[in-house]
């Protein structure tokens, strides 16, 4: 029998570009999208994992899963040109799965007809931040999952020691018993190159589009606004004793800071 | 008549059995992916009059280079003697006297003169062996250092015994062996007891003699010696167009399912002409800055592993036996990791060195960019440094990932022109991403931008326009982006009808000048250090004051090396410098690479001694003060090279940096 195993992405801005707002709403014109670059770690595990499991005779599948609108479906492409097998696109054009809950809702159902054995994820998405998805989801289907991994070792097929950096330079090590979910961090691994033989192998691969299953969202970010610009830097000139009188005024006076 | 009828035999059966196995060579070479080579019929021809009759490579060392010569051009020389000597052979006795007295007295007395130099050579080619030892020699395995005593010993028992025969010859001939033209057989005549042609030493040196002759062709196609025979197709067939231009793969054939040479067949037949021509000699490694510091990469074991898995290969495919389980191996085993190691292929700087030295024009760098595309477009296989380095040419089109937005702002803000149309400009001045990034190379892009005005010339910049031209993800491998980023900057620069570019950084100039032309993209294309040394020697630039500090000069490979340019720097330098440049004994043609070269520039050099601190142990030693350079890798490089050393003192400055301070 095949195991499947199940990688979600997600794409998002690349942090590299400038967010410009049109009104109170981003114009997403002028940005470049890219695969969030904490499923990278997830695809990598994933190939990795098949690759380990397959070396002892296992069959596995590797599955991208993916919510979005029709244009995100490019970094499900481009996960595939990496190297995982095929790609299901949960399609929301409109942004109806707006928060956390109700994407987990939607990854559910895919999930649970998927049947997965196993399940990356970044630890969390680098635009809206929530940390909040991959672990719901582990919730819905009631599977064990761990947090921010940055090593994995598998013990056979069924069982997995993890490990994540805490505080304080400590590490905590879990065993946990398959199915489960487990979402990465800096560090696991590096996402491979996709080669270009994958790129073209990848036009090819299966992406089979979804309608978005009936959820509800409970909130959506309704308007954006940008930092307001910072104020110039004020230079205090004079001696040591005049410039700290200045400093202690201009706390107390402009910005307010200090109490007189 | 008996003899006449032994030496017939002999010579078609050593002509048979070199032809079969000279044959069998050729498939193995011929196995290799086509490469079109019938073309530039002139400049193929000059290659061979340079090298093969002129022996210009091999002179860049002169004493080896003058004994080559000479064993050469005996070797040409003599091979009459031997066709005079199967002639005599087949018709019992007759000789080319037929060619007159005067005319067969010339013939003579070059065999006589030959046979000496050649004897003369030969004994000081076994001195260097046995005595001198040069380091390219005593890294020779003890197969090929064997195959070379045999080899001097087989050249060299056929010219003594074509002495001994016509010293004995002018000893019973007397005159009619015209004595005269033969100044040292009739010196050996003179000292030799009285023997006869027909007594035994006579008739067994004249045997030995033959033997030798054949016993060499047949074992010609097994030893480093072939390149008795391949050294002049290998030099005809070598790179015609520009050193720095790579191979330009067609991407976009769907039908291609595997790039650059997975296997040894899908390199070009050329690489593996170049292998079988390999006389081991080791003048590559001698110059390359990996095998200089210890690591797995040498440009003579890239030619003689090739060799051994082609021929290997090709023996194992002429069994092709159906189901056969050591050929499916076979059929698996790829160039890396089979044969090559990763970091073997990694390794390389593409420098050019060992193109630059090999006497039989060997391009190894071609061969490796070959291996390395193979590893990153199949199989997505290269160090990680690599892949982060890809990825910001992909999103950033920059090795560092920093924000397009930024590139050249500094500039912009100053009010430095953006080129917008070749009405306005002369040039554009294509700064690059170490020059519109780092932060030291900028202040190398303030001074040529100071020198240009001061000259008044009339260029702009492309500001945030501009975009990496793909050079450095090509010489990794990574032709896919290459060739997208390749196209990108045609467009850019076609848009704006671009025709002159000055450029800062030699492998922006390379590959523009070289490589763009095959993507469309046709400009004239100039280096800074060339522009300075115009507008100086223009006197546009006039320096008001000249530099006191010892001054040296490091070349850049890629101005250097692959585009011939190593006056014009040190003309600039020189003329704002009191003191003569320093010349470091590995300068110009032999100049030693930087280490950043091929992309090392990104990768870790955790293998071996550092290239850089190698290059900076010579600058310390030529005393000068300070290091001009025309790279801004180098810049990084010996800088971080002489700081490794504890050597901050010694100043490393773009040539641009030191004549703009002499200007002021």
């Amino acid at each position: 029998m095949t195991l499947k195993i199940g990688v979600l992405v997600k794409q998002v801005p690349d942090t590299n570009s400038k967010i410009q707002l049109q009104g109170d709403q981003i114009d997403a014109s002028g940005l470049k999208f890219v695969v969030n670059p904490y499923d990278e770690f997830g695809v990598e595990e994933a190939l990795k994992t098949k690759e380990i499991w397959e070396k002892a005779g296992q069959k596995v599948e590797t599955v991208a899963v993916l919510l979005g609108p029709k244009a995100a479906q490019k970094a499900l492409r481009d996960v595939l040109a990496v190297g995982l097998d095929r790609g299901v696109h949960i399609l929301d054009e409109e942004g109806k799965a707006s928060d956390p809950k109700s994407v987990s809702e939607a990854l559910k159902t895919v999930c649970q007809e998927e049947g997965f054995h196993l399940i990356f994820a970044g630890k969390q998405a680098v635009d809206s931040d929530s940390h909040a998805t991959a672990q719901m989801l582990a919730e819905h289907l009631k599977i064990p999952h761990v947090g921010v991994v940055s090593k994995i070792d598998f013990e056979g097929k069924e069982m997995a020691q993890v490990e994540r950096a805490v505080d304080g330079g400590s590490k905590e090590i879990f065993k946990l018993k398959l199915p489960a979910l487990i979402t990465a961090n800096k560090g696991l691994n590096k996402m491979r190159m996709a080669s270009l033989i994958n790129i073209r192998k990848a036009a090819k691969k299966e992406v089979k589009e979804v309608p978005l299953p009936s959820v509800q969202a409970d909130w959506k970010v309704r308007s954006w606004s940008l930092p307001s610009e910072r104020a110039a830097v004020k230079m205090i000139e004079g001696d040591m004793n005049t410039q700290a009188a200045e400093l202690v005024r201009l706390l107390k006076e402009e910005a307010k800071v200090i109490g007189s | 008549m008996l003899s006449q009828w032994v030496t017939a035999v002999l010579l078609v059966l050593a002509f048979g059995l070199f032809s079969y196995n000279f044959w069998k060579l050729l498939q193995i070479i011929l196995a290799g992916a086509s490469r079109d080579v019938w073309n530039a019929y002139h400049l193929r021809l000059k290659a061979v009059i340079d090298q093969v009759v002129l022996h210009k490579k091999l002179f860049r060392q002169g004493v080896p280079g003058l004994i080559h010569f000479l064993i050469f051009w005996g070797f040409v020389i003599l091979s009459a003697g031997t066709l005079e000597w199967m002639y005599m052979g087949l018709t019992g006795g007759g000789k080319f006297d037929f060619l007159g007295r005067t005319g067969y007295g010339l013939f003579l007395l070059s065999q006589d003169w030959f046979n000496s130099f050649v004897l003369a050579a030969i004994l000081v080619a076994f001195w260097r062996r046995l005595v001198v030892k040069p380091q390219r020699m005593r890294d020779n395995s003890s197969k090929s250092r064997a195959d070379a005593y045999f080899i001097l010993a087989l050249i060299g028992g056929l010219v003594a015994t074509s002495l001994l025969c016509h010293a004995i010859e002018i000893q019973n001939y007397g005159d009619k062996a015209l004595p005269s033209f033969q100044v040292f057989s009739s010196l050996l005549a003179g000292v030799l007891p009285e023997l006869t042609t027909g007594g035994w030493i006579y008739q067994a040196s004249w045997w030995l003699h033959l033997l030798i002759v054949l016993v060499f062709l047949n074992y010609l196609p097994f030893s480093k010696h072939l390149h008795v025979i391949l050294a002049f197709p290998n030099v005809f067939f070598s790179k015609v167009k520009a050193r720095g231009e790579l191979s330009t793969p067609d991407l976009e054939d769907e039908s291609i399912e595997e790039f650059g040479a997975e296997r040894v067949e899908n390199l070009p037949w050329t690489s593996l002409l170049d292998a079988f021509a390999c006389t081991e000699c080791g003048r590559c490694n001698e110059f390359c800055p990996t095998a200089s510091t210890g690591k797995a990469l040498k440009p003579k074991t890239l030619m003689i592993d090739l060799r051994a898995a082609a021929t290997r290969r090709k023996s194992l495919y002429q069994q092709n036996i159906e189901g056969n389980a050591a050929l499916a191996a076979l059929q698996e085993e790829t160039l890396v990791p089979n044969t090559f190691s990763d970091q073997f292929v990694w390794d390389c700087t593409t420098c050019g060195a060992c193109v630059e030295a090999c006497p039989v024009m060997i391009d190894h760098v071609d061969a490796i960019v070959e291996m390395r595309r193979a590893l990153v477009l199949n199989r997505g296989s290269n160090p990680d440094e690599a892949t982060n380095v890809f990825r910001n040419f992909e999103t950033s089109s920059n090795p560092w990932g920093l924000s397009e937005e930024s590139r050249q702002d500094w500039l912009v803000q100053q009010g430095v022109p953006l080129f917008e149309n070749s009405e306005d400009f002369d040039y554009l001045y294509y700064i690059g991403c170490a020059g519109s990034f780092d932060e030291r190379n900028r202040k190398v892009v303030d001074s040529v931008i100071k020198l240009l005005k001061k000259a008044e010339v009339k260029f702009g910049i492309l500001g945030k326009e501009e975009k990496c031209n793909g050079e450095t993800a090509r010489r990794m491998g990574n032709e896919w982006l290459a060739q997208q980023m390749m196209q990108t900057t045609v467009e850019l620069l076609n848009g704006k009808a671009v025709k002159k570019v000055i450029t800062s950084c030699p492998h922006c100039f390379n590959t523009l000048k070289n490589e763009y032309p095959a993507f469309g993209g046709q400009y004239e294309v100039i280096h800074h250090s060339e522009v300075l040394d115009s507008l100086i020697q223009e006197g546009r630039i006039q320096p008001k004051k000249s530099v006191s500090d010892s001054l040296t000069y490091h070349d850049s490979c890629y101005i250097g090396r692959y585009n011939d340019i190593y006056d014009q720097p040190r003309r600039a330098l020189q003329s704002v410098s009191e003191k003569k440049l320093i010349e470091m004994p590995r300068s110009r043609d032999k100049g030693f690479c930087c280490g950043a070269g091929g992309g090392r520039m990104w990768l870790e050099e955790t293998t071996g001694t550092r290239i850089n601190a190698n290059r900076a142990d010579e600058i310390i030693q030529s005393g000068a003060k300070r290091v001009g350079v025309g790279c801004p890798f180098c810049m990084t490089m010996i800088t971080d090279g002489l700081k490794s050393k504890e050597r901050e003192d010694i100043v490393v400055q773009d040539l641009a940096e030191v004549i703009a301070e002499a200007v002021d």
